[in-house]
């Protein structure tokens, strides 16, 4: 093999990888200049409730994107994130009022957690494949509400007020002002993002994908597929739980449904979905458009009792999948790709 | 004669009342490539996925360079050095063509870096290079089957299992196909190459081993099994069926 590889060896790769390379970093470089666009945000927008939107619509970008390293980038879709949404803020706001932990320190510890359930889940229910897996995810999302609920020291169906303090990046806590949550949500999305980014290019992204599109020709490249799906699981039960976290300590007060509800686990793959699936800006692309338009048919048509927020996102992804399957993401990109290639 | 590297003991392999695999053994030393032929429904599949793992034998043993590999997954075989290609073609559609070599190649390299790099020079091996970038999903059936060879050849084999590569190319792609896989032997790579078609393998392989009802009925060169009164039986009597 050795020898008639060195044999070929020519300037191809060199050049193949000079552009690959350039492709990442043009990535980076995009990400930057967005990231400072929206860091300058909060001095133009000064409305609460716009500022509001802003903060939800990034905190549903981190989420998806945490989302999409399971179910975009490894081909796992669970519709149970909810699950490990909730542990971040319940473990957030318990550890808080229960054993004085900084929010901090407590949102690392319940995001690890959470890592620890998706593995001991992930466990059992990887053993289930394509919509089996993605039906136990939910089953599972709905058990613990249900847990929830009846548990008197998680505060039952009353939920958990986080008790008042001043403002502080300590315990992050911010009455007056919603800034310091913006800039806070902002750095969360990076990470993500950032994070996403980091796996595209390694090992575990390629072998991830490789699974998605066909895990058993992927075995046979040895790659294991039993490990992939875990590891994708924790990274993205980690997001979750942190993104959980800050919706705790954003809105100060949390109760069962509202964050281990199934709406959460729809709206934490919904972006995704909707910008493009297992792609990098997909999410993003996702969360950018369909928070802000529920948040805004939400409080212009009716509270969140009539549904109508429901309704659009359910119409947008009807609309999506029938004319863009691939995602808006692929909007950006019309070029050479023919659509009657694929199954 | 040095050990072989793959010994394959009595395998026996049972489908409900069906015997596919009826005790057959078979050795391939290191650097051979044999050709496994047989009429449809003569186990050949079978035992193909018996060696790759994706299989488990009823009763037999499998051993790799000395080593029993009978309980390994597909995984685990691979990284000891066996690679296969599927005879229903599985590339990864969503990804791009470099990308899906990047996948076998990153085996034996931890930094994907490197794994791309040689990537590309297997990409080159393969002839393919112009598709480089071209979603995986897009390619004509033929590069498909030239990708999987890529992907298989990324691991770094030591025996590489071919499962009917040659099957649907036209005269032309097979003969690009055969000059392929005459490169990949002189690379010292042992393979097994699974064909229905007598005539693709015979220039190509060292040895024959003919398969029938889950038997090995002969085994030897191209001119001692054309003339072999079993094969001859056991083809014509599936012509004709045909």
């Amino acid at each position: 093999m050795d020898r008639a590889l060195q044999a070929s060896r020519s300037s191809f790769a060199e050049r193949h990888i000079a552009e690959a390379s350039a492709r990442r970093r043009r990535q980076l470089v995009a990400v930057a200049l967005f990231a400072l666009v929206a860091a300058c945000l909060p001095l133009f927008v000064t409305d609460v409730y716009t500022l509001n939107v802003v903060i939800l619509t990034l905190m549903y970008l981190a989420l998806s994107t945490g989302w999409n390293i399971l179910g975009g980038y490894c081909g796992q879709i669970s519709l149970g994130h909810a699950i490990y949404f909730g542990i971040g803020a319940y473990g957030t706001v318990l550890l808080y009022m229960m054993a004085g932990v900084v929010p901090w320190i407590g949102l690392l510890v319940s995001a690890a957690l959470a890592a620890g359930l998706a593995l001991a889940l992930g466990y059992f229910c990887f053993r289930l494949a394509g919509h089996y897996y993605t039906i136990a995810t939910i089953v599972i999302a709905e058990a613990a509400l249900l847990l929830v609920l009846n548990w008197d020291w998680t505060g039952a169906a009353l939920g958990l007020q986080l008790p008042f303090g001043p403002d502080s990046w300590a315990t992050l806590q911010f009455g007056r002002t919603k800034v310091p949550y913006f800039y806070f949500v902002l750095a969360l999305s990076l990470l993500a993002w950032l994070t996403a980014w980091i796996i595209e290019g390694a090992r575990w992204g390629y072998w991830w994908r490789a699974v998605k599109d066909d895990a058993e020709a992927a075995g046979s490249l040895g790659v294991n597929i039993f490990y992939s799906k875990m590891g994708a699981s924790a990274i993205s039960a980690f997001f979750t739980a942190v993104g959980g976290a800050f919706y705790a300590l954003f809105t100060s007060y949390i109760d069962p449904n509202s964050v281990f509800g199934f709406r959460i686990s729809l709206l934490i793959a919904l972006p995704a979905v909707l910008g493009g699936i297992g792609t990098l800006w997909g999410p993003a692309i996702g969360a950018v458009l369909l928070i802000p338009l529920g948040e805004v048919t939400r409080s212009y048509i009716g509270g969140s009792g009539s549904g109508a927020d429901l309704v659009t996102y359910g119409a947008l992804v009807v609309m999506v999948s029938l004319l863009r399957p691939e995602g808006l993401v692929s909007l950006l990109h019309l070029r050479k790709r023919t659509r009657g290639a694929r199954p | 004669m040095s050990e072989p590297l793959l010994q394959v003991r009595s395998i026996f392999r049972n489908f409900g009342a069906l015997r596919a695999n009826d005790d057959v053994s078979l050795d391939v030393q290191v650097g051979e490539i044999v050709g496994l032929i047989g009429p449809n429904g003569a186990g050949k599949s079978t035992f193909f996925n018996i060696i790759a793992g994706a299989l488990a034998p009823t009763r037999g043993q499998i051993l790799f360079e000395g080593r029993d590999v009978t309980a390994l997954v597909p995984a685990n075989r691979c990284r000891l050095g066996i690679a296969r290609t599927f005879q229903v073609v599985r590339s990864f559609d969503s990804m791009s063509v470099i990308d899906n070599i990047v996948v076998g190649s990153l085996l034996r390299n931890h930094d994907a870096r490197t794994a791309r790099h040689m990537a590309c020079e297997v990409l080159e091996f393969v002839e393919l290079e112009a598709r480089a970038d071209t979603p995986a999903g897009d390619l004509t059936s033929p590069e498909k089957r030239r990708l999987e060879l890529a992907r298989a050849l990324a691991t770094r084999p030591k025996l590489l299992l071919l499962d009917e590569v040659m099957a649907g190319l036209t005269p032309t792609e097979a003969l690009r196909g055969i000059a392929l896989v005459k490169r990949i032997r002189e690379t010292g790579v042992a393979i097994i190459m699974v064909e229905h078609v007598m005539e693709i393998v015979m220039p190509l392989v060292d040895r024959i081993v003919v398969l029938d009802l889950g038997k090995i009925i002969a085994s030897g060169s191209a001119a001692e099994i054309t003339t072999d009164p079993l094969v001859v039986a056991a083809y014509l009597g599936d012509s004709i069926r045909a």
